[in-house]
């Protein structure tokens, strides 16, 4: 595995990619989630779907309503695409968050090793035995419902996954004879670390980061479901299947919807990073 | 050996200074302090927050407080008391342990024999049909999100067909057939819906494991030996696999508490999980910090007791 900037690479793992017909299909899902929640307000602005309607409330699925109304007479099909917004939107910004985040604590831990690759592995212990949804669920408690704070939290809380990834891949490589080559011909660390050891370490890095945005969507669902993450304007799947709890023996149309779509986008980004690892993967 | 866990119980105590300093420094941190929620009551006057802060010992300096708080808890096992009721957290703690024990064992028990059957049948049937079935499945159950699908089969089986309880725990407190009937009816969703996530994953885990074992040269000796294709897995493949699917899942296990606050708040199942949200809710923070404080100390025992199970297991570790 060499730096996927190398020309014909990106060809050879898109051609060995899309052997995983399941990778495949949920890049497929990905996609036209994406454009469909990013281009419903070219059709439909946001106002109209939150305007009431209570001649039409709580149709069942139907041709006129594809996923049917809610209690306001709200269509449920673009308040699911409008909520996709969020949930991907956070899924995404949260996994940046964590990859920032676990590269530089990572790569800072397995290049330079010593007193600091301790002290990042303390800290990473810390992180991974105290019980984080406890605590996501006590912050956002705190500060209300603020998504970008929701984001921020559930970036900082996945770090540690890609952090650990990223120092081991660091030991091994800068014992390797490319790197010593690099520090004879006098690179400078940060030129070894970024032309070198970085690009080498990426395949895990970007099957980590999809993983991620699956967990971090189901994170920001839950806490959503729970009354801690985003609320109306911004609905998000999580905060629909909530509103639906209270109606989901006569209605449960309303729940079934934003939390199939949770579950697709969910297994769409599985699918993918289990593709990616095999596409990625030398040795298969 | 010995010297190997006291080495290895000396390691966890900076970890779990370093845990209890969060603890305590997360409940600090609640916008206007923890008593915030008690000045927004309109029974509640001003003069009886500031008795309440003197009494709480608020008024101290912080590395004052901390101290204080841990030795209350270090001497006299004293975490506290409810904002909410004036209980005593640790009462409280205890009465919901069973509850919350319950469900976490149910659902571990049921992870485990699926997980289990289903990672091997996977390994044995490597490449064929019913292996890529059953890592589609693995794949459907870690991304079912727990309380869209806990909702799903409360409409599903307690709303539609009426054959399970849509959610509490019954039959507690009489030891007759019927009560216990009643019992394992409450538990059987809420466990089946907690164990899915860790049954998806640790099948996948064991066939990993498996498969790895099966490449091995001894196995293709106890084949040539002429031992039949269940007793080589059985016995040699299996057994030697299992040895890091126990240090995986004993790492796991304590995210079965996490994962059963969600469980408990679906199917009002009266656990930890539950009181934790309740408390989260009400502003109760002696409640929440004791939650967060006992659940991190689980945590941290659990990795230690994988850390010598691995030892234990895998005779190749050397107790350094």
């Amino acid at each position: 595995m060499t730096a996927p900037a190398r020309p014909g690479m990106a060809a050879t793992l898109w051609r060995r990619f899309r052997r995983h017909w399941a990778a495949v299909g949920g890049l497929v899902v990905i996609v036209v989630l994406g454009c469909a929640s990013v281009g419903v307000s070219l059709f439909v602005p946001e106002a109209e779907t939150l305007a009431l309607r209570f001649a039409e409330k709580l149709e069942p699925p139907g041709a006129r309503h594809w996923f049917g109304t809610n209690e306001l007479g709200q269509d449920v099909f673009l308040r699911c695409l409008y909520g996709g917004r969020v949930s991907l939107r956070v899924g995404i910004e949260a996994t940046v968050v964590a990859l920032l985040a676990g590269v530089l604590l990572g790569a800072l831990a397995g290049a330079a090793g010593g007193v600091v690759d301790g002290l990042v592995m303390k800290l990473v212990d810390v992180m991974l035995a105290i019980p984080i949804f406890f605590v996501l669920l006590l912050l956002a408690s705190y500060f209300g419902a603020n998504l970008h704070l929701v984001t921020l939290v559930i970036g900082l809380s996945s770090w540690p996954d890609v952090c650990r990834l990223v120092r081991a891949d660091f030991l091994s490589l800068r014992e390797k004879e490319f790197v010593e080559a690099a520090w004879a011909l006098g690179a400078t660390p940060a030129r070894v670390v970024w032309r070198h050891l970085l690009p080498n370490a990426a395949s895990p890095i970007i099957v980590a980061a999809t993983l991620g945005v699956a967990r971090a969507i189901i994170v920001e669902s839950a806490l959503s479901y729970l009354g801690f993450g985003s609320q109306p304007p911004n609905a998000s799947w999580g905060y629909m299947l909530r509103n639906a709890q209270s109606h989901i023996t006569e209605y449960p149309w309303l729940a079934f919807f934003p939390g199939a779509l949770i579950f697709a986008t969910v297994l769409a980004f599985n699918f993918v990073g289990d593709g990616l690892r095999d596409a990625l993967d030398p040795r298969t | 050996m010995g010297a190997f866990v006291l080495r290895k119980a000396l390691g966890a105590i900076p970890l779990l200074i370093a845990i209890s300093a969060i603890c305590f420094g997360l409940v600090r941190l609640a916008p206007g302090g923890p008593l915030a929620r008690l000045e927004g009551l309109p029974n509640v006057r001003a003069e009886d927050i500031e008795l309440k802060k003197k009494a709480l010992g608020l008024d101290l300096p912080l590395p004052v407080q901390y101290g204080a708080w841990l030795v209350r808890i270090g001497l006299r096992g004293d975490l506290g008391r409810s904002f909410v009721t004036g209980e005593p957290v640790a009462a409280m703690i205890i009465g919901r342990l069973p509850a919350t024990l319950e469900l976490m064992s149910a659902a571990f028990l049921l992870a485990i024999a699926m997980g289990m059957s289903a990672g091997v049948m996977s390994a044995v049937r490597a490449g064929k049909a019913l292996d890529y079935a059953l890592t589609f499945l693995a794949l459907v159950g870690i991304s079912l999100p727990v309380f869209w699908i806990g909702l799903m089969a409360q409409v599903l089986f307690s709303v539609e067909l009426g054959w399970l309880p849509a959610g509490g725990r019954a039959g507690v407190t009489e030891a007759t057939a019927a009560s216990f009937s009643a019992r394992l009816r409450h538990l059987v969703m809420p466990a089946s819906v907690l164990s899915l996530l860790y049954m998806s994953s640790w099948s996948r885990y064991m066939r990993a494991s498996l498969l790895g074992v099966l490449a091995q040269d001894y196995i293709r000796t106890a084949r040539a030996k002429g031992l039949g294709e269940t007793a080589v897995v059985a016995r040699h493949g299996v057994r030697n696999a299992l040895i890091p699917v126990v240090t995986i899942v004993a790492l796991q296990l304590p995210t079965l508490f996490t994962g059963a606050i969600i469980t408990e708040t679906i199917f009002s199942w009266p656990g930890m999980g539950l009181l934790f949200y309740d408390g989260v809710l009400k502003g109760d923070y002696p409640r929440v910090q004791a939650i967060l404080l006992v659940s991190s100390v689980l945590i941290v025992t659990f990795n230690l007791a994988a850390d010598l199970l691995y030892a234990v297991l895998d005779p190749r570790i050397a107790y350094r």
